[in-house]
Parts: C-alpha cells; sequence; structure tokens
C-alpha cells in the first residue's frame, strides 16, 4: 500500500513508497492525462480575461515558460516514479514538481469530467468515487495532500 | 529635413488613464476552482508571497467562500509576475484593474 512518509535521512523532501504495480497504475495515469493537460483551458488561464490586448502580451510572454515548466514537471513525476525500489526519496525540488504536476493532471481531469463547481462531490453517486475518472482524481489529491502534510513551506521566488 | 517637433495643439490623458489612476495598485485575484486541494492553495500563497499559516489560510477561505480573493496589489509588472507565478502552480489567478 503507497505510503508518503518524511524522509529517513533527515534531509529535506518526501520518501513515497509506491509498490511495481502502484508505480505503473500512476505511470500510465500520467501519459493518459497529460495530453488532457496541454489541451485543458482551466490548465492555462487567462491573466487578463477581459483585455484582449494585455492578455496577448501576457500569453506571448510566459505561455512558453508556463508549457515548459509544466512538461518538466511531469517528467519529473514520470522519472522519479519509475525509480526501482520500493522507496523514492524525492527532494524539495521534486516534491515541488509532483504537486505542480499532481495540480495540473487534476484540473485536466476535472475539465474532461466537467466539474465546473463545488458541491461536485455529492453531484454524483456515491459508488461513482470508487470508479474512473473519479477514482484517479480522489488518488492523485490524496498522493498531493500527503506530500502537503510532510514538506515544510520554504518561502522565496517561485522557479519556472 | 524633419519638421520642428511641436507641442500638440491639446493634451489628453495618456491612455490608461489620469496619473493618479495609474499609480494606483493593480490587483492579484485568485478564483476558486472546485478540485484544487484547500491545503495546496494554503502552500501556494506561502511559496510565493511569503504569508505566514494564518493569512494564507485566511485567504484561502475567502477565495473558497467567496469565489475569490485579492492576494496581493502593486504595480503591474509585479501584479502580472505574481500571477504568472500562481499559474505555473496551476491556480486560477488573473490581474485586476485598480
Amino acid at each position: 500500500m503507497a505510503a508518503i512518509r518524511a524522509r529517513t535521512d533527515g534531509a529535506a523532501g518526501a520518501l513515497v513508497e509506491m509498490d511495481r504495480s502502484e508505480r505503473d497504475a500512476l505511470a500510465a495515469l500520467l501519459d493518459h492525462l497529460e495530453p488532457m493537460a496541454a489541451r485543458s483551458p482551466r490548465v492555462t488561464p487567462p491573466a487578463y480575461p477581459d483585455e484582449e490586448q494585455l492578455e496577448a502580451e501576457y500569453r506571448h510572454l510566459t505561455g512558453p515558460d508556463l508549457e515548459a515548466a509544466r512538461t518538466l514537471a511531469i517528467a519529473t513525476m514520470r522519472r522519479t516514479i519509475q525509480e526501482d525500489g520500493p522507496a523514492t526519496a524525492l527532494a524539495p525540488a521534486e516534491v515541488e514538481a509532483w504537486l505542480r504536476g499532481l495540480n495540473a493532471l487534476r484540473i485536466a481531469l476535472a475539465d474532461e469530467i466537467g466539474i465546473e463547481s463545488d458541491g461536485w462531490e455529492e453531484a454524483v453517486p456515491p459508488e461513482a468515487h470508487a470508479r474512473p475518472p473519479y477514482a484517479a482524481l480522489h488518488a492523485l489529491g490524496w498522493i498531493q495532500e500527503e506530500l502537503l502534510a510532510v514538506v515544510p513551506v520554504v518561502a522565496g521566488p517561485a522557479t519556472g | 529635413m524633419a519638421d520642428r517637433i511641436s507641442a500638440p495643439e491639446r493634451t489628453e490623458a495618456p491612455a490608461g488613464g489620469t496619473a493618479a489612476e495609474r499609480d494606483r495598485p493593480w490587483e492579484v485575484v485568485v478564483w476558486n476552482d472546485p478540485v484544487t486541494l484547500m491545503s495546496y492553495v494554503v502552500f501556494v500563497l506561502r511559496r510565493i508571497f511569503g504569508y505566514d499559516e494564518p493569512t494564507a489560510t485566511r485567504l484561502m477561505l475567502q477565495v473558497h467562500h467567496q469565489g475569490r480573493a485579492v492576494v496581493a496589489s502593486g504595480p503591474r509588472e509585479r501584479a502580472e509576475i505574481a500571477v504568472a507565478q500562481l499559474h505555473a502552480h496551476g491556480l486560477q489567478a488573473t490581474v485586476a484593474r485598480p
């Protein structure tokens, strides 16, 4: 059973414990969801929704960097998931990549399902939460929540 | 030879309003997203703006209950950089005119 803990070597970051089948399932989910993230409007929201010219300038300035950062975050997840062994030690930058990647994938999935407002958990039958796509949304959210529980916040300029 | 540059016959306020309007800070607005974790929003607000946990939690709850919250304000360029950082973390954020 997967678990996420503080690192046992005293270093900052997190320790992700997953067996091979869990790693394979998560890797498959990444492969499935990454193209959705690339085309999801909610993953690349506007900065100036009502100002066409400012928005065009913003897109021009930031679009490629934001896309590259998302691609790198998901690539970092994929690389670390595929490491051998029962536990993978993540450095703080890798934890942040996981947090960003997981968030993008969950938003893309929510976009695909059509979740647009609060209360969506109650809007579907309880048994639906145990099946795809909701099960995937919850599983990715669980990983994100567990990572947040073990990593301290380091304030500072975000990279990418 | 070019004509001498002359002063315009009448002056108008530059685009974007009066100097006083341009000096007013622009707002960084974070919008509610139904699947983004509350704990993640707190993490990102602390990470980007250096807020303490109570401040970040108060802003997150405002986003959650009211649909939006102004999380920072300042010159347009700085507000835009903050929004780009929020976008890099996957939050729904916009720059709003003063």
